[in-house]
């Protein structure tokens, strides 16, 4: 399983940054999206996958015994998810207020703050 | 001022009292964890220095109440001068390698302030950073040399380091060690090709080349190397390195300095030659080569002070320091003449005076090793003792004519003249009546630490008729030929060094050439374009998984255990929605694709049992989608921008790949190793009893790491304060 989720991964990732190479601010932030899935997919490969029990204490029971899935890279992955969104959120307003000021969602036309004007 | 005198007395005195030729030390804990401590180490060697420093910053400091009165931040003038004195004083004294090199960067940071006092003259600002960077320089060559050292030695209190030092030689570090401790003493003690800055720093006010030419700062690397002697001097590369530069020094900028018409830019060529033989003499190491060494120092910071005293006075009278506009002061400036007189004989080596006592010893040293420093030390001691005649006898004696400027009678401020006066009896005194006391309390416990077994004896000023006094003799009359036909020689000294390069020339060059890459450089990696700027860092990420790809371990078996048809079928279905996004030039169905690979993401993180994640991952997915929607309609298509050229994006496809099969490779060696449990384990015991939750995801979030909870929330709240800012400014108009 861990081949499967790794090849997975990996595609992702490369899908991403492809995506984010690419002129067209738009498909940067579709890059962005696949990137933050991957990375995801990452962290929970990174933290051994288990499909044999929740990260959850079943009733009766004081203590999590046995094997179980990896509960610190599930916290770990949630904190990345949010943050992710929020970033995403924040590069759409971005995107869409750069290119309604300037007329165009070419990356390389973004260069007014550069030039100093 | 009053307080500075009554500090210099102060420091006279007590050092005086705690001095003992044996050597005394003070030890306390500083920073024990790096092994820096303050220790202080009072011995001959350092005894000698501080005492210069402080008498001689005894006499600038009272020079300099009269010269700089009346001159804006004339207050300032006396703290910075202290400082300097301070600064200095610490470097002789510290015990301790890093607590030295701290000294040694403060009497950087402390000169560049005396140097550049005279700040709104540009020259003044040039020189002064000037003379920082190339000490500054050296300085960073010094530390990585004794850094260096100290681990060669596994201390770094100098007391064990120089007892130990012998052992070093054998030591791989040693050569490199050495080479940069010579380029810092060397930018201190303004050798050649490093020596340009010492002139330069003429622009500061006279009592400032006072104190930095005859006692202070430039003696810092002789001291440097003085000190480190016993660690360094069995080596043959410390010999062709010390003699090689200091002969060179010595005789280049003896040459320079006959050539000047500005009487104080000749006194500063002439530092750079008597610490050129000062270099030359600590190469040798013998005996009588550190004995001249060290009274050489003695009096050279004496007669030099004096000199640039006079020369500062000169100035005040007339307004004037070129050689050919100033004569007949001798009757106006009486007392100054004096100084300038007895300074001057010291310096040409008439007897009795220290300067002639030195000279006699270093012949006696280089008679004992070869004729060729013999001939050096001849040669190079003519044109000092022609450069002296010129400073006094063309200003004081020569007849006034045509060119010449009036002068006014300075000489009623008393403090003009007594500290000149003062250091010239001082030095009639030294060798007369002072003699035996410098030789027992100074000079020879100096030697000792410098060279300890070289068996020394006092300095005689009479010691018979011997080839010595003759080589003196010769090279008086040298000299006294020399001024004599002094234009001829000038003129001849032009027409040959035209040619050879400036040294400050070189510095500018290189100066600029550093800010001239460093522009060339920022405008290629600031380029301007965002796409580059994301490319490098991608382009570099893929260059780093290449170089360290083939080091990852691979597993031998494949193992295909575990997954499910089903599986497979969805991570087909996410391959093919993601190519979609890759490939389609319709935004809407880029989108859905983008949805669809979000949606099968989910539906792994389902089956690998991470339900709250899966659930938060589905909830951002459809908000994603939505918001893209929202939006795309606003947004230009994806022909109305160029794409990549060809090239390019096969180009960044290979990145692309490179990074994603690193990857890959990573997460697969990573699930062959055993991942340490700790932490999940302390997790699933304590998540019920210490915080009372079953669901050990949520009181990791809530409990465990509320902190990181926190920050991301604030994160949350940020996007979105920027992002409703964004989005809800009125348009500007105006562009």
């Amino acid at each position: 399983m861990h081949l499967l989720l790794s090849l997975i991964t990996g595609m992702l990732v490369a899908a991403g940054i492809y995506l984010m190479l690419e002129r067209h601010l738009l498909r940067i932030l579709f890059g962005f999206i696949l990137l933050s899935n991957g990375i995801n997919l990452a962290i929970l490969t990174a933290g051994q996958l288990s499909k044999e029990a929740l990260p959850i204490i079943p009733p009766g029971a004081v203590t999590l015994e046995g094997s179980f899935a990896n509960p610190l890279s599930q916290a770990l992955i949630l904190t990345a998810i949010v943050i992710g969104f929020g970033v995403l959120i924040f590069c759409l307003s971005l995107t869409y207020r750069a290119v309604n000021d300037s007329g165009s969602a070419d990356a390389d036309h973004m260069d007014r703050s550069e030039k100093g004007e | 001022m009053g307080l500075s005198v009554a500090l210099h007395l102060f420091l006279l005195i007590g050092l005086w009292v705690l001095y003992s030729p044996s050597g005394v030390g003070w030890h306390w804990d500083w920073v024990p964890s790096l092994g820096a401590s303050f220790s202080i180490r009072l011995d001959g060697l350092s005894m000698l220095f501080s005492w210069l420093i402080c008498g001689i910053g005894l006499f600038v400091q009272l020079y300099a109440f009269h010269y700089m009165k009346g001159k804006p931040l004339s207050g300032l003038f006396h703290v910075y001068l202290t400082l300097f004195m301070l600064a200095m004083l610490g470097l002789v004294l510290a015990g301790n390698l890093l607590l030295l090199f701290i000294f040694w960067e403060l009497t950087t940071v402390t000169s560049y302030l005396l140097i550049g006092f005279n700040h709104d003259q540009e020259v003044s600002r040039k020189n002064a950073l000037q003379a920082m960077l190339v000490t500054g320089a050296g300085g960073l060559a010094l530390l990585a040399g004794l850094i260096l050292l100290g681990q060669m030695a596994g201390t770094w209190e100098m007391d064990q380091i120089i007892n130990r030092g012998a052992t070093f030689i054998s030591d791989k570090r040693f050569a490199p060690a050495l080479i940069l401790i010579l380029i810092g003493a060397f930018t201190k003690s303004a050798q050649v090709p490093f020596h340009f800055w010492l002139p330069g720093a003429m622009s500061a006010p006279a009592p400032v080349s006072a104190f930095l030419h005859s006692a202070t700062m430039v003696k810092g690397g002789i001291y440097l190397l003085a000190r480190l002697a016993p660690v360094f001097s069995q080596s043959d590369l410390w010999f062709w390195s010390l003699a090689l530069t200091g002969g060179i020094t010595a005789v280049w900028t003896v040459i320079v300095a006959l050539q000047q018409r500005d009487l104080k830019l000749m006194l500063a060529y002439s530092t750079n030659v008597a610490l050129g033989k000062l270099v030359f003499l600590l190469a040798l190491g013998t005996r009588y080569a550190i004995s001249a060494a060290l009274m050489f120092i003695i009096a050279h910071a004496l007669y030099k002070a004096a000199l640039f005293m006079v020369i500062g006075t000169v100035d005040k009278a007339t307004g004037t320091r070129n050689i050919d506009q100033v004569a007949g002061l001798g009757r106006i400036l009486k007392f100054s003449f004096l100084a300038a007189g007895l300074s001057a004989f010291s310096k040409a080596g008439i007897p009795p005076l220290p300067g002639f006592l030195s000279k006699e010893y270093m012949y006696k040293a280089a008679l004992q090793i070869s004729y060729a420093p013999t001939i050096l030390l001849v040669f190079v001691n003519a044109l000092m003792g022609a450069m002296a005649l010129l400073v006094v006898i063309r200003p004081f004696i020569s007849k006034p004519d045509a060119r010449t400027v009036p002068a006014s009678p300075v000489e009623k401020y008393s403090f003009l003249w007594i500290p000149p006066v003062c250091l010239g009896i001082l030095q009639l005194l030294a060798t007369t009546l002072g003699l035996q006391w410098l030789n027992t309390t100074l000079i020879i416990p100096a030697g000792q630490v410098i060279a300890p077994n070289a068996g020394y004896e006092s300095l005689k000023l009479w010691q018979g008729l011997n080839l010595p006094l003759a080589l003196s003799g010769v090279s008086l009359l040298f000299a006294f030929l020399l001024f004599k036909y002094h234009t001829w020689i000038k003129r001849f000294i032009d027409r040959t060094t035209r040619l050879l390069p400036a040294g400050s020339q070189c510095y500018e060059q290189i100066v600029n050439g550093i800010i001239r890459s460093g522009s060339a450089l920022t405008s290629i990696l600031q380029h301007g374009r965002l796409t580059g700027y994301i490319f490098m860092l991608f382009f570099l990420m893929a260059l780093v998984f290449l170089f360290n790809m083939p080091a990852l371990p691979m597993p031998d078996t494949v193992n295909w255990q575990g997954i499910r048809f089903y599986e497979v079928l969805l991570a087909l279905g996410l391959a093919a929605a993601v190519f979609t996004v890759l490939l389609s030039r319709s935004r809407l169905l880029a989108i859905v694709s983008l949805g669809v690979a979000g949606f099968i993401t989910t539906l792994f993180l389902m089956f690998y049992n991470a339900p709250d994640v899966a659930k938060t991952q589905l909830l951002v997915e459809t908000l994603s989608v939505i918001f893209l929607v929202m939006i795309v309609g606003r947004l230009p298509k994806f022909s109305d921008v160029l794409p990549h050229s060809f090239g390019k994006r096969i180009l960044n496809t290979a990145i692309a790949v490179t990074i994603g099969a690193g990857v890959f490779r990573v997460l697969y060696a990573m699930s062959t190793g055993h991942p340490d449990t700790t932490l999940i384990d302390y997790f699933a015991a304590n998540s019920l009893i210490a915080a009372h939750g079953r669901n050990i995801v949520n009181v990791i979030l809530v409990d465990f790491r509320a902190i990181d909870t926190l920050g991301e929330i604030t994160v949350v709240v940020m996007a979105a304060l920027g992002a409703s800012a964004i989005l809800l400014k009125k348009k500007r108009t105006d562009r």
